[in-house]
């Protein structure tokens, strides 16, 4: 972290917590559109669950909103097709062992809603590698786990929510909608989500398709448009990945962050049977936050030193920003 | 016990001891098991490279041994092993700094925090084993 003295900007974990919540309206009401009233009930028990555990654990910080907006963005992980007891019991993990098990908010290291999908991945895989199902009665996991022989889905397919996937994936148009609302209300930093999104797509160009793609559709490689709206990407670029409280503090920490959450994104979709690694990238790209920061502040006072040490280069004669100021 | 788990469950031991200077070296360990079953020594491979393990570094010699208890197929094996035993240490060396005393003030609440973040850890490289 930055050393003081420290200037409040002003906003509230509740303000925070409610245009969170208004960027996900869109994204909530396209999977109801899509997945029906299932997905409804897959909400509101992931949410009911998660308030309640909040408010048991911490009754003083109840009402911040904040176990609401972790509940919803847990349910946004889930297929359409989950029972709607896996939606409570993410939701009371996503509270119990993803924010209040490390300090209560804002000490988590891992974002609470990924935590709680990949140990509920782990320990009822069934739940979440089985085939999916949409409202059009087509049956698959995600648009990156088509069959090797099938033909690459129309860009417009994915971008309008016509394929199968999670509740999140509904229709990646909502989550552009979400996201902007995000970047107008500023609250959360533009340069996470284009260098992931950039960084996938550049991938996607990039990677070979080796030997490893067994088992995969060709498609898949060399073909950026697919997994930008296929898949989780564009709702963790927005809404996971973005999360203050497990994201690194400085520019090039973020942009490192940003770089390998993606590289891992791809290496699981390309070289692994796991049809997507966005939740688990998002958690390794947390996990790796404080050794991004430990070495992006070093980096950062290293340069500071270099420009001490040669004040001839600096134009105003001085030493350091603060000395100008004065 | 496949070397993925053996790896887990090392760096789960290694948070209960205080690490020393050089704990690294215990990273020789899988390097060691694969060496003493290539050996000529029949049934006695496993207690003279859990033995070898252990003196690498005897003040880490919990996570040596973890180390030693998998069946390396062969050098990749021991590869994979020991560059996830190292990124999984490392990462939760970083996460330490996270679990501050303040806000986990006991042992328990400390401990149970990382091993979470363990078992976290576990899921998330999962389909390492694929790559």
């Amino acid at each position: 972290m930055n050393s003081g003295p420290y200037i409040h900007s002003g906003s509230t974990t509740r303000a925070l917590m409610v245009q969170a919540t208004v960027a996900l309206a869109p994204i909530l009401a396209a999977a109801v559109w899509r997945y029906g009233t299932h997905a409804m009930v897959l909400i509101v028990s992931a949410v009911v669950a998660a308030c309640a555990v909040d408010a048991l654990c911490d009754r003083r910080r109840a009402l911040d909103g904040s176990a609401l907006v972790a509940g919803a963005i847990f349910a946004c992980l889930l297929p359409g097709n989950a029972p709607w007891w896996i939606a409570a019991l993410g939701g009371i993990i996503t509270i119990t062992l993803g924010k209040h098990w490390y300090g209560g908010l804002g000490q988590n290291p891992f974002n609470p809603a990924a935590l709680a999908r990949a140990l509920l991945m782990g320990l009822l895989p069934a739940y979440f590698f089985a085939p999916r199902w949409t409202v059009d009665g087509v049956t698959s996991a995600t648009p990156l786990a088509k069959e090797i022989d099938s033909v690459a889905p129309a860009v417009a397919d994915l971008f309008f929510g016509r394929h199968a996937g999670t509740l999140g994936e509904a229709m990646p148009l909502a989550i552009l909608i979400g996201g902007v609302v995000l970047l107008v209300l500023k609250t959360i930093d533009w340069r996470i989500p284009l260098c992931y999104l950039a960084s996938l797509s550049l991938l996607a160009l990039l990677l070979p398709a080796g030997d490893r793609m067994d088992g995969h559709a060709p498609w898949l490689a060399g073909n950026p448009l697919v997994h930008l709206f296929g898949g989780g990407s564009l709702f963790a670029a927005f809404f996971m990945l973005t999360d203050p409280v497990t994201s690194p503090f400085t520019l090039a920490g973020r942009v490192t962050y940003a770089l390998l959450a993606a590289l891992y994104t791809m290496l699981v979709r390309f070289y692994t049977p796991y049809p997507d690694g966005v939740v688990l990238a998002v958690l390794l790209a947390n996990a790796s936050v404080p050794l991004i920061d430990r070495y992006a502040n070093r980096l950062r006072q290293n340069t500071v030193l270099q420009d001490q040490r040669r004040p001839a280069d600096k134009p105003s004669g001085s030493s350091t920003g603060y000395e100008s100021q004065e | 016990m496949s070397p993925y788990d053996a790896v887990f469950l090392a760096v789960a031991v290694g948070l209960f001891l205080t690490r020393p200077q050089w704990w690294w070296l215990a990273a020789l360990a899988p390097a060691v098991a694969l060496a003493a079953h290539w050996m000529p020594l029949d049934r006695f491979a496993t207690p003279v490279a859990a033995i070898a393990a252990c003196l690498l570094v005897p003040r880490y010699a919990p996570v040596a041994l973890v180390l030693v208890i998998p069946d390396y197929k062969g050098p990749l094996d021991v590869f994979q092993a020991v560059l996830l035993w190292l990124v999984v240490s490392t990462l939760m060396e970083g996460l330490e700094d996270r679990f501050e005393e303040k806000l986990l003030s006991s042992w328990v609440r400390r401990m149970s925090a990382q091993l979470l973040s363990v078992v976290v850890l576990y899921y998330t490289l999962l389909p390492v084993i694929f790559l």
